[in-house]
């Protein structure tokens, strides 16, 4: 069985990953990390989005066998020192949140998606969502969020004022 | 105008720090030592007589430490009704859908539990099978349940005025059906439980529930435990929308699981399982005749139904029940006549969705209400405003409306999206609306009566613990609960911590079902509250040396009316000790309150013939869809949904929004793409990419029209909002297809094929 050393919130971890390990798997069931969900386990439902060497990606669809030298973001690792980050305080302050379950995988592919394009217009957000099933919001909150979310880590980086 | 310190605010959720960093636990998250993993081995056939069951080769596992069938319990029966369940936890002598529960396994992971199901080695006869309602009506048909005659779960039968003087009495009468289909709650969260047995024998079960003390009183009765040795706690709730109203087999399999092996044991289903084996919306066949003056006014109602209720009980009586209820307060209808059958067939039984059967007869309803106006010739604005209830109506059937915004939505609505401009123009784009109204607060008589409970301390630093038995499962009630008391006690709502979903310290509730919780369990709330600010101003009283009567209370202070300078802090008076220089501890004498709100109003109906009042209060709206049609292809697009809604008092405006919002995608899924796809019983499209859920491509822009007509009887003036935005927004939908192509779709979902073949047919009728 192959030994995988990688990076989850800025710390290494060490582990011998069984083959048929997900990376879901491993941070719900070795690491603890429960906040990543699982909502479907066959990649159509996005809940269980983490931040993969950069990437937003399906933790399901991972083997952890893979992930020998990758650095690995999940929602526990967003915010630091008790504060939220933009797109959490952003999620709450809109109202983009009822039952909560697909909540850390929709913040974490926003995360995604605002590093990558940090002023997206409402028809890129959607499109770049669209595989993060909501069943609570109808997504109209969401949306808002995202675009809250992307001001204000403008204003943060003196971009816009 | 009364001035509110809470209530009526745009508030965030008050644990959505928790959910938004990850660690609000949810079921699954939750660990215990020694625990186990549950499987269950379900029926592969859709019917068939059960000959033996070998269960010796997966007992031989050393990892695996129960394997259960139903020769152990015997009889086991769980719905929601328990008078009539009939679905076995584990069957004994036949399947009845494929999926059906056979025998279930505990084990040290999850792969070995599996592996062991893999091993029963069960003999089954296959028996015909019969999977479409009409079909099992047919005297050949195959008989699911021997004490089930011809199929027939059950049937209604009621008249309310003299229907045939009705007609007789009309101008024109208007006779169509309609259809709707299986749809599913796809709660992001599949449907889990866990079950701990404790050193006294004391039953801990933590489920996805939306009833945890209905559950502790069904896993009562059928285990045979005292409720007093039964504690069922919930975590947070990925979503229910009616799916986990209802007790499941795994809630109990899990429950013998547990008690056989004394360790936890943890059975959650997988997306397909939830899929195959969990209760969707129940399908109808809705044939409505009306009756009309052809002054648009409507003389009389008959409708007839017809619902595959699958494999067993749950809902599927007072689901139906429940729909044609719906029949005659909506518009002013002098005699009207319900009839229905629910009929058994060989595919997964139906449950409660949102809505609870009003979706499905509000489309038929909306739809034929549009076709009558056509037909005599009256804008469907108009009509709908003709015929419309008012506060103070009473409906043929007992129904009596306290309070009514109908015909402000209408009005509202109709203003809000340009009625008269847009509507009819024919260019592949089209408006259409349709109205509803919902019972609130009710569905509870079959528990004995219709109440919710709650306990509140003060805590000497002035904050709040409430302990209610009113379950959040995601739509925002512990917040809307925590308004309520922040409002009756002067306090900030961030002061308040909600306690729920734990039957083991909470005082008795029926559930988050029903649009009960803000209703119901608002109620018991303020009842509550008022009671501790009642302590809180005593004590105020006593230090400021004045009457209470010239106390007001607001931001966590009770000050003297007249000169607000005097006050002491809630803090203060909860801090009151018995002495002024008590100790360097003080701790106070504590505040306690507690109050059991029943509704006054409503009364306990006969389902099945009865006439009476069943829900304390009813709530009215008015969607208007406009939509875009694309001839070629048959996509419909959803361009924007205004949704007027009487929701008696907005407790908080961005939760109603978000129910509203949340509801009207759902209600679009439910026009327009989502159907559970049986063959031959076998669901074939049991993944949700396949089932085509509401993507974000799929929003549409909503806006919301909250009207508030201040209920009698709500706590605040609040009626409950959880199901209502989902029912009219088909039949608006249809509606306004019509409008954009003048084809009229009379069964949903409303897919791109069924409107290019009604394109077809319209093209060659021309």
């Amino acid at each position: 069985m192959p030994e995988v050393q990688f990076e989850v919130n800025g710390e290494s971890v060490r582990l011998t990953a069984k083959p048929h390990w997900t990376l879901l798997d491993v941070l719900r069931n070795e690491l603890n990390l429960t906040g990543t969900k699982c909502g479907c386990e066959m990649g159509d439902c996005c809940a269980c989005t983490i931040i993969l060497d950069g990437r937003a990606c399906n933790s399901c669809l991972v083997l952890a066998a893979e992930l020998d030298g990758s650095s690995v973001l999940t929602i526990e690792g967003l915010s630091k020192d008790g504060g939220l980050h933009p797109v959490q305080r952003a999620f709450v302050d809109h109202g983009a949140i009822q039952c909560g379950f697909c909540t850390p995988g929709m913040v974490m592919s926003t995360v995604s998606l605002l590093n990558r394009i940090p002023n997206p217009s409402k028809d890129e957000v959607r499109l770049r969502l669209a595989g993060n099933i909501c069943r609570c919001t109808g997504y109209t909150k969401i949306v808002e969020a995202v675009m809250a979310a992307s001001k204000a880590m403008r204003c943060g980086d003196g971009i816009i004022k | 105008m009364i001035e509110f310190n809470a209530i009526g605010k745009r508030t965030p959720r008050i644990d959505a720090v928790e959910q938004v960093t990850g660690s609000a636990q949810f079921l699954p998250d939750l660990k215990f030592p020694n625990m186990l993993y549950g499987a269950i081995l379900r029926s592969t056939i859709a019917h068939g007589r059960i000959l033996n069951i070998d269960t010796s080769r997966a007992e031989r596992l050393s990892r695996v430490k129960a394997v259960i069938t139903s020769l152990d319990y015997p009889t086991a029966c769980v719905g929601f009704y328990m008078g009539v369940a009939n679905k076995e936890c584990l069957v004994s002598d036949k399947v009845r859908f494929i999926g059906d529960d056979i025998a279930a396994v505990a084990a040290e992971s999850q792969e070995s539990a599996q592996e062991a199901c893999s091993l029963i080695k069960v003999d089954l006869e296959p028996l015909p099978a019969v999977f479409d309602p009409e079909e099992a009506l047919k005297p050949c048909a195959p008989l699911i349940h021997d004490d089930s005659p011809g199929n027939i779960a059950g049937e209604i039968h009621k008249e309310f005025g003299d229907v045939a003087d009705g007609f007789a009495a009309s101008d024109k009468i208007f006779e169509s059906s309609y259809r709707t289909y299986a749809a599913a709650h796809c709660c992001l969260e599949t449907r889990g439980t866990i079950a701990e047995v404790d050193v006294h024998g004391r039953l801990t079960i933590w489920s996805t529930t939306q009833i945890p003390h209905v559950l502790r009183e069904i896993l009562s009765m059928v285990l045979n435990l005292p409720v007093g040795k039964i504690r069922v706690r919930k975590a947070y709730v990925g979503g229910g929308f009616g799916s986990r109203q209802s007790p499941d087999p795994i809630d109990l399999i899990c429950a013998l699981l547990a008690l056989k092996t004394k360790r936890p044991v943890r059975l959650i289903k997988d997306r397909i399982e939830e899929f195959t084996t969990d209760r969707s919306r129940y399908p109808m066949i809705m044939t409505l005749k009306t009756g009309m003056k052809s002054n648009g006014s409507i003389r009389a109602c008959h409708a007839d139904i017809l619902t595959d209720a699958g494999a067993y009980h749950d809902q599927g009586i007072t689901i139906t029940s429940h729909a044609l209820s719906r029949i005659d307060h909506c518009y002013r209808i002098p005699c009207v006549r319900m009839d229905a059958k629910v009929v058994f067939t060989n595919k997964v039984y139906g449950g409660a969705f949102r809505g609870y059967g009003n979706p499905q007869i509000t489309f038929a309803i909306e739809s034929q209400m549009d076709e009558i106006a056509e037909a005599l010739g009256i804008d469907p604005l108009e009509l709908r405003i003709i015929n419309a209830c008012h506060e103070g109506d009473v409906a043929a059937g007992g129904a009596r409306i306290t309070s009514c915004g109908l015909t402000e939505s209408l009005n509202r609505s109709a203003s809000a999206v340009g009625w008269e401009d847009k509507r009819g123009r024919s260019n592949k784009r089209g408006i259409g609306m349709a109205c509803f109204v919902h019972s609130g607060g009710g569905g509870a008589w079959a528990h004995g009566g219709n109440f919710s409970s709650a306990f509140l301390k003060v805590e000497y630093d002035g904050s709040v613990d409430l302990i209610t038995g009113v379950p959040d499962v995601g739509q925002g009630s512990k917040t809307t609960l925590a308004l309520i008391a922040a409002e009756v006690i002067g306090i900030p709502v961030a002061d308040v911590r909600v306690h729920s979903g734990d039957t083991g310290i909470a005082p008795v509730a029926l559930g988050a079902r029903g649009s009960r919780e803000t209703f119901l369990g608002g109620n018991a709330v303020k009842l509550a509250a008022e009671d501790a600010k009642r302590q809180l101003q005593d004590r105020a009283a006593f230090i400021l040396g004045v009457p209470v009567e010239e106390l007001g209370s607001i931001q966590g202070r009770i000050f003297v009316k007249s000169k607000p300078a005097a006050f002491v802090t809630i803090a203060q008076a909860a801090a009151k000790t018995m002495h002024e220089q008590a100790s360097a501890f003080p701790m106070g004498i504590p505040v306690v309150a507690s109050a059991c709100y029943t509704d006054p109003v409503s009364e306990m109906v006969d389902l099945v013939a009865g006439c009476g009042n069943p829900c304390p209060t009813y709530t009215f709206g008015t969607q208007i869809a406009e939509v875009e049609v694309d001839t070629d292809t048959g996509q419909v697009t959803v361009i924007r949904v205004v949704a007027a809604h009487d929701v008696g008092k907005a407790i908080n405006p961005m939760a109603i929004e978000g129910q509203l919002e949340g509801s009207i995608s759902q209600g679009i899924g439910f026009a327009l793409t989502e159907r559970v796809i049986w063959e031959k019983g076998v669901v074939k499209n049991p993944k949700l990419t396949d089932y085509n859920l509401p993507t974000t491509m799929d929003i549409s822009k909503v806006i919301s029209i909250l009207i508030e007509t201040n209920d009698p009887e709500g706590p605040f003036g609040a009626k409950g909002i959880g199901e209502a935005g989902l029912i009219p927004t088909a039949g608006a939908i249809a509606n306004a297809i019509y409008d954009a192509i003048g084809v009229r779709i009379r069964d949903l979902p409303i897919t791109a094929d069924k409107i290019l073949d009604a394109l077809e047919e319209k093209a060659g009728n021309e």
